[in-house]
């Protein structure tokens, strides 16, 4: 009986030993290698280990695995090449519903220019996509994923030793602290803009001088076209003048500070010009308009903890608030015609809704003087309530 | 006809179809007035008699806690049932009910700060009642029951308490009741009974209905026991001072008596329209299960209990245990402090009542402090 049972006990571990392993055998030797391929697209995707490094994955001795065909590790110079043999191939990636086109637009990019020209530091596929362990960018893991690629492309846009050495800025961390990575941190990576929306992808490419105010107009295209219809639109048809960016930093997007002495106005305007006393009065008033509305708006939230009633003067609010952004689209035209009509309607309605709750909180205070009255009443009450107590006919009666 | 002379025809006319005058009686019964009536008699007459009879003030002195926790129930009662006119006890209308409760019903808001208001004078009154029987010694033999339903008393109140938090659906009051209700699950035997009656461990609509049914229907079917039973055996066995001589007792007439009522309704009333008025309780954000607010503590009362829990590294059962040992002997108390005798007298006895208040106090106050920090 028990010889019985350890036989079955044995069969049964010989059977979980003898489970089919992996067809590659290159795994035994280069675990790690391996771990990371079965975590990527390619292992899904039936791309094994030869595939990109030839040899025969399935002998069990090292010299017949390198033999034949074996290619090893790759230098940088042949990844492109590598991986393009089947992403540029219409054919091997029609299946999967693939774009062919990385390679080209890599090859007309930032990235592949300065690798032909012989800077072994540009990007090439692996950079960004990752060696082994390479994900769909649809995978939160992907170093290619959407809300990861301010981080892959940091990686040598944020490095300060690498920057340093060509004398670049650090544009990553002009973009963290910018306002499209607060539109980024506050909306979430597929509505802020990311490296990718501004600069392409595959084809990662400065924006040439005369292109910046397309590339933002993509997304700003009110602002884009108020820009187009202004005195400024001929002055920067000259392709040597930046556009947005002469106003805007092309990294950290900040809107320009307004109020008294407009900086962005300065930088070409001498000062007491024509140009730069209106800037000067627009960025004023603009100023002033945002402070009302924020007046009002912490009104409504004085109101709305009473309780009362406010959202009839919400919609007022965001009423206000549309004015103002026509008034914020209109500057940047920076003709007082265009400006003025949206400024003016902005303060109105602000303002109407801040004197409205003004007096509606007054009157709530008001109430409240009336308790000195009400205990008048009470006392009042309190001395008839003491005569009848003490009428002394009731009690004989 | 004189309005006194037309009522007196009212009432002739009803006492032929009614027994008002047994009535009477059992309206006395429940603690209006301590005194044996005969129901043969017509009701005028009754009242006529009553009239001139003395009875003890109980609205002098200390004794004035008992008739307004009556009087405050009373209140309560009231202003909760114009509440419920308009509220709606879901989750997805709660918060929007009671919002149109206290900003767009005339007067709503008014009627939710009474109540709210007079919930809070409600505990505070019967838990200085409790204070004052334990330190006058009112619960010695044969007042057991008066000390048992003063402690019913202070029990309830909480419940209202802690079951209304809940129902205006809002930020503070939901997360409090999630607090308090991880208090009470931390004990142990009443923990499991409690989520079982409440339908499990998660906040939710039945929660809320639950709530709810406790604090409109429940709770003052109780209240209302507790109080007959604490005013019946003082109907019974006498107010504390019936043992004094008949000329150092407060007595008054019946009279006097009720209009001493009506002044104590009244200046209630205006006290508490004013601490409304001046001090409002907010109804604010709706409450919302996915965001903890940053300082999410117990109501206040559990403070003290939610420290213990919290800090006090022993095993949660022993902790919890200890508590419900505590709270079991403040509720039997008149049956083992009248049998410590010699070797632990009165005086002692004060002075550990006095440190355990004290205790309590101090923990729910270093509680707050820790939740805010």
């Amino acid at each position: 009986m028990g010889l019985v049972l350890v036989l079955m006990f044995g069969v049964v571990v010989a059977s979980v030993h003898a489970a089919p392993a992996s067809e590659e055998r290159c795994g035994t030797c280069h675990p790690a290698e391996r771990t990371q391929h079965l975590e990527g697209v390619h292992a899904a995707g039936q791309v094994g280990c030869v595939s990109c490094h030839g040899g025969d994955a399935t002998a069990s001795e090292a010299a017949a695995a390198h033999g034949a065909g074996f290619k090893g590790r790759l230098g940088r110079e042949a990844v492109p090449g590598l991986c393009a043999s089947c992403h540029a191939d219409p054919q091997a990636m029609r299946a999967w519903g693939l774009p062919t086109d990385q390679h080209a637009l890599w090859l007309g990019s930032g990235h592949g220019e300065h690798v032909r020209n012989g800077n072994r530091e540009a990007a090439v596929c692996t950079d960004c996509h990752g060696v082994h362990d390479i994900r769909s960018p649809r995978d939160s893991q992907a170093r290619t994923f959407v809300a990861n690629v301010d981080v892959t492309c940091g990686r040598c846009h944020g490095d300060e030793k690498r920057l340093a050495a060509r004398g670049l800025a650090n544009a990553h961390a002009a973009w963290e602290g910018g306002a499209h990575a607060e539109a980024f941190r506050r909306e979430g990576a597929e509505v802020g803009p990311t490296c990718t929306s501004c600069h392409g992808v595959h084809g990662a490419v400065a924006p040439g001088r005369n292109e910046v105010d397309k590339v933002c107009g993509s997304c700003h295209a009110a602002e884009r076209a108020a820009f187009r219809s202004g005195p400024h639109a001929t002055v920067f048809a000259d392709p040597t003048k930046p556009e947005c960016s002469a106003c805007h930093d092309p990294h950290a997007v900040a809107a320009p500070e307004k109020g008294a002495s407009p900086a962005a106005c300065a930088s070409c305007h001498a000062p007491m010009t024509r140009a730069a006393i209106l800037g000067r009065r627009m960025g004023r008033e603009y100023a002033a308009a945002e402070q009302r509305l924020a007046r009002a708006v912490r009104r409504v939230e004085e109101a709305s903890a009473v309780p009362m009633r406010t959202e009839d003067h919400r919609e007022r609010l965001e009423e206000a608030r549309q004015h103002l952004e026509q008034a914020r689209v209109a500057l940047h035209a920076v003709r007082l015609e265009a400006f003025a009509e949206p400024m003016r309607l902005a303060n109105v309605v602000a303002g109407e809704v801040e004197r409205d709750l003004e007096h509606r909180l007054h009157v709530n205070l008001v109430w409240k003087v009336l308790l000195v009255v009400f205990w008048f009443l009470v006392l009042g009450t309190a001395l008839l309530l003491r005569r009848m107590r003490d009428r002394k006919s009731d009690v004989a009666g | 006809m004189t309005p006194r002379a037309l009522g007196g025809r009212v009432l002739d006319w009803l006492e032929q179809r009614l027994p008002l005058s047994e009535w009477l009686a059992f309206v006395a019964h429940l603690g209006v007035v301590s005194l044996p009536l005969d129901t043969r008699r017509p009701v005028r007459e009754l009242l006529r008699e009553l009239d001139r009879t003395l009875v003890p003030d109980t609205l002098r002195g200390p004794q004035i806690l008992a008739a307004l926790a009556g009087i405050l129930f009373a209140f309560e009662a009231v202003t909760g049932l114009l509440l419920a006119f308009h509220y709606r006890p879901t989750p997805e209308a709660a918060h929007e009910s009671a919002m149109a409760i206290v900003r767009d019903i005339p007067f709503g808001g008014a009627i939710h700060q009474l109540h709210a208001w007079g919930a809070l004078a409600l505990v505070a009154v019967v838990a200085l009642r409790l204070v004052r029987l334990f330190w006058d010694g009112l619960w010695r033999s044969p007042r057991e029951l008066l000390w048992v339903s003063g402690v019913a008393l202070v029990w309830l109140a909480l419940q209202f308490d802690f079951t209304g938090r809940l129902l205006p659906w809002d930020q503070a009051g939901y997360w409090s009741t999630v607090r308090g209700l991880e208090v009470v699950y931390a004990l142990p035997l009443v923990g499991p009974v409690l989520s079982f009656l409440l339908g499990g461990r998660v906040m939710g609509e039945e929660v809320l209905t639950r709530f709810y049914v406790l604090h409109v229907l429940v709770l003052p079917i109780l209240w209302t026991i507790a109080l007959t039973v604490t005013f019946s055996t003082l109907r019974r066995v006498g107010f504390a001072d019936s043992t004094l001589p008949v000329s150092a007792r407060r007595d008054t007439t019946f009279r006097h008596h009720r209009y001493d009522l009506a002044f104590v309704m009244l200046f209630l009333f205006a006290v508490l329209v004013t601490v409304g008025a001046l001090a409002p309780f907010g109804v604010r954000l709706p409450a919302d299960p996915y965001s903890t607010p940053v300082h999410a503590g117990p109501p206040w009362y559990m403070g003290a209990v939610f420290l213990v829990q919290e800090r006090v590294p022993l095993a949660s059962w022993l902790v919890g245990g200890s508590l419900l040992a505590i709270a079991l002997a403040v509720l039997t108390l008149p049956w083992w402090a009248g049998r410590l005798g010699e070797r632990f007298p009165e005086q002692r006895l004060r002075l550990a009542g006095l440190v355990t208040v004290a205790a309590w106090l101090v923990l729910g106050l270093a509680a707050a402090i820790v939740g805010r920090l």
